[in-house]
């Protein structure tokens, strides 16, 4: 539940600033058709229903990385443990012209969740707008809360068909669709799949031609289908306030263009007939209904007003909206580029339940789900954490994580198959698994290194599902898992830093120099085959040592 | 005897009724379907709401009405009158010419009727 409410959150945000712009759009486009206005309604609702956004660099969306890192940050330390160190490389979301295609795309490093956190929403969590906003301790209970709201709109809708239907049972018909009873008060549409037109009774035959008339553009336009399209997703979008806003002015562009639709062939005295009627019909209060698409619901005045003024829309006006209509459509309906991928990758709504970092993807292959995880990813140096992944600015599009503008893990110039290989298994680990690089030290001679990678594997926990470990194979609660013996060499930094337990010394750490260590290293001859030692890289070389401790 | 109030729709159907009584049920519901759009369940739901306020008896699945059809329009222009023109009939008859002229036709009968009455 929590999740599922993540990925509409997420939705919902994106969705937030196409609205915002449409309402702003909608003050200039006054004299174009009406039903393009409209068409950019269903751009939202289609932004709103799609799982699966292409990303271009055209996208006008603020990137929700670099949104929620800003608001990550002040949640740093929620849920307590892992010291964090959060380096926020603000880019700039992409250009809002439009043009810069290659955009920045954010990288943003999150604030680390807690290594041992909750399952589920703990993937990359930067990369998630909504669980930067949101502290994931408050997602179940947020789950809960939407999840309410949902049931209770589509009961309201309910109550409202089942009350209709019962008022207009014994209405009588008087034309092919359209009934009359003395029950109704305002003319309206009834009906899912056989949709009715009723008015009520007492309406003179001149009123009702314009009515009928006007309700008869409703059905041809299917505006009962969308309308219930919109309260749908105003159901499941309820806590989105822009979505309330952008229902109310889209059921009033939805009157305004059957009236225009009415009167387009109508003369002067037609239409005032039609204000009249208009007049005569009209209700004052708007009220927020999925069924009804009542004749004097919104905002009578406006219409009335549409109406007298009515003049044909010019060619070019129209051409115009349909264009600017073009143009939202690729900057809101597409997603920002994020770092890793080239633009026109089709990514996944990020998300959901289950997606554990890149653990769920597999391999390096998988530059989707990895340049996901990759931007927002778990950053967490100090302590935990793979090193420093994807840190520093990325240049958006295209943006390779084999480039060397990627500090960290990237051990350049060692063998390209083994060591990236073991090096994106490291990638890959499961939250539960420490991050960093890792391995049995074959050999030392003072300045090059030759390590056998190794990973260590907490289980139980997802790596260790991942591998098929099982506590048989892991007594004392760990393993170290090495898939291999191949070895690399590496060198050290001049400035390396060596710290090692004192075996002498209730293994207490003790920072050496690089003398000492190959000193260290032959007098514990056999017995340091198996001890694991992490080591960071920076631009292909150590940087550290760290001798990890074995119960 | 209060006549029960009739709605709008159910007059419409006791027109019918009226026309064809005593007719079976189904039949009418056919009528009703005909002329009015309705389901057959809703004309049943009207005929039982209907002999539930003593308007329509059902017996054995034939229909008839319990009430006349004078019988109604008197008792809605009693309402009529009383609510709009505050009992008075003749402000009644008077707004009524008003608007329409009364053709040779309908003084002699309206005459005859004013006599009728008187006798009585």
């Amino acid at each position: 539940m929590g999740t599922v409410f993540l990925q509409i959150l997420n939705r919902s945000l994106a969705a937030g600033w196409l609205i915002a712009v449409i309402l702003l759009l909608r003050i200039p486009m006054r004299k174009a058709p009406r039903w393009v206005v409209c068409l950019l309604w269903a751009l939202v609702a289609v932004r709103l229903c799609c799982p699966v956004s292409i990303q271009s660099g055209l996208s006008v969306i603020p990137d929700p990385e670099s949104f929620s890192d800003a608001v990550a940050q002040r949640f740093s330390g929620n849920g307590g443990g892992a010291e964090e160190d959060i380096s926020v490389t603000a880019g700039s979301p992409a250009d809002p012209a439009g043009g810069d295609g290659a955009g920045s795309a954010v990288n943003g490093i999150s604030a680390g969740w807690p290594a041992g956190g909750e399952a589920g929403v703990r993937n990359a969590a930067g990369q998630q707008s909504g669980a930067g906003i949101l502290p994931e301790r408050w997602l179940p209970a947020a789950g809960i809360i939407w999840a309410a709201g949902v049931i209770l709109m589509l009961a309201h809708a309910v109550r409202g068909y089942l009350g209709t239907r019962a008022k207009v049972r014994t209405a009588v018909r008087i034309r092919r669709s359209v009934y009359v009873s003395e029950f109704v008060d305002t003319p309206f549409i009834f009906g899912l799949f056989r949709p009715r037109i009723f008015i009520p009774l007492c309406m003179s035959e001149e009123m009702q031609e314009p009515v009928i008339a006007h309700e008869r553009a409703h059905l041809a336009r299917r505006d009962y289908l969308w309308k219930l399209t919109g309260y749908g997703l105003l159901a499941i979008y309820w806590f989105h306030p822009l979505c309330w806003v952008a229902y109310f002015f889209f059921e009033r562009d939805i009157e305004l263009a059957c009236d225009e639709m009415v009167i387009r062939a109508y003369d002067v005295d037609q239409k005032k007939r039609y204000a009249e009627a208009l007049l005569a019909c009209s209700q004052g209060y708007h009220t927020i209904a999925a069924c009804p698409l009542a004749f004097g619901e919104s905002s009578v005045k406006e219409r009335i007003r549409a109406v007298m003024h009515y003049k044909k829309p010019a060619f070019w006006v129209s051409v115009t909206a349909v264009a600017v209509c073009a143009a939202v459509c690729v900057c809101f309906l597409t997603d920002p580029v994020k770092q890793g991928e080239p633009a026109g990758t089709i990514s996944q709504d990020p998300g959901g339940a289950g997606n554990q970092g890149a653990g769920g993807e597999t391999g390096a292959g998988a530059q989707g789900a990895a340049g996901e995880t990759g931007a927002g990813a778990q950053g967490v140096a100090g302590t935990s954490g793979a090193g420093n992944r994807g840190a520093g600015g990325e240049t958006g599009a295209g943006a390779d994580r084999e480039s060397g503008s990627v500090s960290g893990r990237r051990e350049e110039g060692s063998p390209a198959g083994q060591a990236e290989g073991s090096a994106d298994g490291q990638a890959e680990a499961g939250p539960d698994a420490a991050q960093m690089p890792m391995g049995y030290i074959r050999e030392f001679d003072g300045s090059v290194l030759s390590v056998d990678a190794v990973e260590w594997v907490t289980v139980p926990g997802s790596r260790a599902e991942e591998l098929g470990l099982t506590e048989d194979d892991a007594p004392g609660g760990f393993t170290v898992y090495n898939p291999d013996e191949q070895e690399t060499q590496i060198m050290l930094s001049d400035d390396c830093r060596i710290t090692i337990l004192d075996w002498q010394d209730s293994y207490q750490p003790r920072e050496i120099s690089a003398e000492e260590f190959e000193q260290v290293l032959s007098e514990r001859g056999e017995q340091n085959r198996l001890i694991p030692y992490e080591y960071d890289l920076e631009g292909g070389r150590i940087v550290a040592i760290r001798e990890h401790y074995v119960p | 005897m209060e006549t029960p109030k009739i709605f709008e729709s159910e007059y419409r159907f006791c027109l019918i009724l009226w026309e064809h009584e005593p007719i079976k049920s189904a039949e009418l519901a056919k009528l009703c379907n005909e002329r009015l759009g309705w389901s057959r369940t809703t004309t049943y739901t009207v005929i039982r709401r209907l002999s539930e306020r003593g308007v329509v008896k059902n017996e054995k699945s034939i229909v008839t009405s319990l009430i006349s059809k004078d019988e109604v329009q008197a008792a809605e222009i009693d309402e009529l009158v009383a609510k709009t023109f505050e009992g008075s009939l003749p402000a009644f008859i008077a707004a009524f010419t008003k608007k329409r002229n009364l053709s040779k036709n309908e003084v002699s009968e309206i005459r005859q009727m004013l006599d009728r009455w008187e006798e009585e």
